[in-house]
């Protein structure tokens, strides 16, 4: 007779879709079902999982759920649907980036929590970029930067898992000690199915065994800095091996024109290629076949490389850049470029490795047999049982429960500030009535004569107005009906 | 539950033209045997936050109305008692699986009737005075009793038509080898009726049309049943079914064979295949509930299935 095992529901988008996460999440899964009986809600309720995962609708999802659950947030729209499971059944959350302002912005959520994001993360820049974007609605790149969106996933999080030690810092910098006490770190992993060889693999493309290859892969974006790559290719004059380097994966010419670089380099163009997206079979015969995987990125805001995984499985040797999470990998296993003056030092790599491909070999070779100890599925699968289990009895910050909002009174004289009213409401979520409360309705009508943006100049940011009525009894005052934080 | 079946049926019998106002939730039990029946909670503010926001997703009838308890204005258009509010001018037939919750007074008062899930001995409802009906539905083995509340000059008619429909049943579905039934005008205003599975109560079978389904698509049904237009999911709200294995059929207009539907229950894909038939098809799949509370059934398009699909009822057969 089997013992029944605990039921573990995962959050999280699958393949077909086309996103780095899912494929992990596909992976993740088939580990985790050594230990659980697995459920995936999955927007996609048509959606692939390994077998003996069952797929479900995520509005049913809360039905068969027990207390383990776990999450699979990146920045991106596909992800909404994992964030309203967040609010409504906290669990443990993988956190795939160090931002989610994309997502919060592309995925309807309200302007309260994006501003309340915005407050969590940088308390003191929040004032006037937010008011920027409530009251002018302007956006720029920079609030990615400076505002990560984070704070909500950590509060309502029972654990949090990143794939590096730079992305933990780097939420402890921005958040602080105590809402990061929770975050773990458990290594990106190996892909389960066994890669092609590199014979077998240039086979099936059709790419000579002589030939110098370069790889580069996924959706192309101005921080992988392919500007870099075709410098550094253009540089390094390689001689004595033909040269191709293809780009396996796909290009939105809205984040980086990447077809239109190349053309502008015609030696490189020469030799360049783009195939578009790629599924994971296509994608591992590329990597597989390559001298070198080229995976550059600056600025890095601490994310980990699912194609990096792949090479490392691979054998197949990759060229880094040496900051955030790529920097934490052994000096040994693969090429560090310094952030300075990156071009000569990629293409002297280049040049280097094309004429000696047994140092290429025996660089892959060293990341395969370290990934294998360190990046194993089933070592991952069971850092996430130990991480799950560990924090069952973890509270989450959550919304206080509806009830009839409280009154806070303030005098709205003229001296009130924007800080005193931020002072009163602070730490608190969801519904609020706030009194501005003025001597009489003429002293009220007075002070609005005065100062028509009063309520404008008055309320904080991640303070939205639901209502506002005049109030006579039983204290006169303007009164306002608030929404503060998070969305429920 | 099977025993809600039971009584809904012989009570639709005896009952024809009352509307049906569902407020037996977590089951909905009586909802998929009464076509047009709404659906009600009776204390929303209790609901876990995943199934509130579930059931706020449904809309039911040609008015695309909300769940009872869900939306502040529609709930206080049914309570003012708006004419066709539930969709007949008769008095309506309130089913509670407790005491009946405050909103409801004015209805109460106005003379609904009342079914209630009767554990003990409850105090009399608000409003005019009741005769009652005491019902024993289920099975030998599991004995389920529920109280008819109901104008006093009705108990006699009404249990008289409800004794006819039971009989009626039990000869349709196995005959006295299958079912005690039994029952007695003890007074004017008291009666009793039981009727009872001597084994495992059947499968009844369930047949709602398109304007009948609670459904979650952004408009109401037209004339073609619920279109999904360039939808491509859709989720059905059923009240509880038995938890043995049964046929559940949708039927639809504008279904592509080559990228046929695949059929949920709660949640999880079924074993869905499509038959043609003279009127459009049928997605039918083999479905074992697991649990004893209301269902949802999905519908999911493939990739590349061609807009425009409808679904014009639903089926669950033994």
């Amino acid at each position: 007779m089997t013992p029944s095992r605990n039921a573990l529901t995962v959050w999280t988008p699958l393949p077909p879709e086309r996103n780095g996460i899912a494929d992990y999440a596909c992976f993740l899964l088939g580990g985790l079902a050594a230990h659980y009986e697995c459920i995936a809600a999955c927007d996609d309720w048509l959606a692939e999982a390994p077998a003996g995962v069952r797929v479900l609708d995520p509005a049913l999802a809360h039905r068969q759920a027990g207390p383990r659950v776990l999450h699979q947030i990146g920045n991106n729209p596909g992800h909404a649907f994992v964030v309203q499971g967040l609010r409504r059944m906290p669990g443990v959350t993988t956190l795939h980036d160090a931002g989610l302002l994309y997502l919060y912005e592309t995925s309807g959520q309200g302007l309260g929590s994006i501003l309340a994001g915005m407050a969590g993360a940088a308390p003191g820049l929040a004032a006037t970029y937010a008011r920027h974007l409530r009251e002018h609605g302007i956006q720029t790149r920079a609030n990615h930067l400076l505002f990560d969106l984070v704070g909500e996933t950590l509060a309502r999080s029972r654990a949090v898992i990143v794939h590096s030690a730079f992305a933990r810092n780097r939420l402890r910098l921005a958040h602080g000690p105590a809402a990061t006490a929770h975050v773990e770190v458990i290594p990106h992993m190996l892909p389960p199915a066994a890669m092609p060889g590199r014979a077998e693999a240039r086979a099936r493309l059709g790419i000579a065994g002589d030939e110098f290859l370069v790889v580069t892969s996924g959706f192309a974006t101005e921080a992988k800095r392919f500007d870099w790559l075709i410098e550094a290719l253009d540089l390094a004059d390689i001689r004595g091996r033909p040269v191709r380097w293809i780009h396996a994966g796909a290009e939105r010419r809205e984040e980086y024109a990447l077809s239109a670089a190349i053309a502008a380099r015609p030696s490189v163009a020469a030799v360049a290629r783009v195939t578009g997206y790629l599924d994971a079979a296509a994608l591992d015969a590329h990597i597989a076949a390559a001298d070198v995987l080229v995976n550059l990125r600056f600025p890095s805001s601490g994310e980990s490389s699912g194609s990096l995984a792949r090479a490392f499985a691979a054998g197949t040797c990759c060229i880094v850049s040496d900051t955030a999470a790529y920097a934490e990998l052994p000096r040994d296993v693969v090429l560090q470029l310094p952030l300075g003056d990156t071009v000569p030092h990629l293409a002297q790599a280049l040049r280097l490795l094309a004429a000696a491909p047994e140092r290429a070999a025996a660089i892959g070779e060293r990341a395969r047999r370290w990934a294998r100890a360190e990046m194993a599925l089933d070592a991952v699968a069971a850092r996430y049982r130990d991480v799950i289990e560990a924090s069952l009895d973890r509270p989450v910050g959550m919304p206080a429960p509806q009830e009839t909002p409280a009154l806070i009174e303030l005098d709205a004289g003229p001296g009130l500030s924007r800080r005193q009213v931020a002072a009163r409401l602070a730490g608190r979520q969801g519904r609020c009535r706030l009194l501005l409360a003025a001597p009489d309705l003429v002293g009220l009508a007075d002070l609005t004569l005065a100062q028509p943006g009063l309520l404008t100049e008055l309320l904080p940011v991640g303070a939205r107005l639901l209502a506002s009525q005049v109030q006579a009894a039983p204290r006169p005052g303007l009164l306002l009906d608030l929404a503060l934080g998070w969305d429920a | 539950m099977s025993g809600a079946v039971v009584v809904a049926r012989l009570l639709r019998a005896a009952l024809p033209a009352a509307p049906l106002l569902d407020l037996g939730w977590p089951g909905w039990g009586f909802a998929p045997h009464w076509p047009g029946a709404r659906l009600g909670l009776p204390d929303p503010d209790a609901l876990p936050p995943g199934e509130a926001a579930l059931l706020g997703r449904f809309r039911q009838g040609t008015g695309a109305r909300p769940i009872l308890g869900l939306d502040p204005v529609a709930d206080a258009e049914l309570l003012a008692g708006a004419a066709g509010a539930l969709g007949s001018a008769e008095a309506p037939l309130l089913v509670l699986d407790g005491a009946p919750p405050a909103g409801l007074a004015p209805l109460l008062e106005g003379g609904a009737m009342l079914l209630r899930r009767s554990r003990t001995e409850a105090a009399a409802p608000p409003g005019v005075p009741r005769g009652r009906i005491m019902l024993l539905g289920g099975s030998l083995a599991q004995v389920e009793r529920w109280d008819l509340l109901l104008p006093p000059d009705l108990v006699a008619p009404v249990f008289g038509r409800m004794q006819a429909a039971a009989q009626e049943l039990a000869g349709a579905q196995g005959g006295s080898a299958a079912w005690q039934v039994g029952g007695r005008v003890a007074r004017p205003d008291l009666a009793s009726l039981g009727m009872l599975a001597t084994g495992e109560a059947p499968v009844l079978p369930v047949a709602l049309s398109a304007v009948e389904l609670a459904h979650d698509l952004p408009g109401p049904p037209g004339a073609d049943g619920l279109a999904l237009g360039r939808t491509t999911r859709l989720r059905l709200l059923l009240g509880a079914l038995p938890m043995r294995g049964a046929r559940l059929r949708l039927r639809l207009r504008g279904a592509d064979p080559a990228r046929a539907p695949t059929l949920f229950l709660d949640g999880e894909a079924q074993a869905t295949h499509l038959v043609a038939e003279a009127a459009g098809q049928v997605a039918e799949a083999v479905i074992r509930p697991r649990r004893d509370a209301a269902q949802v059934v999905g519908l999911a398009l493939p990739p590349g299935a061609p807009p425009g699909l409808a679904v014009t009822g639903l089926e669950v057969l033994p």
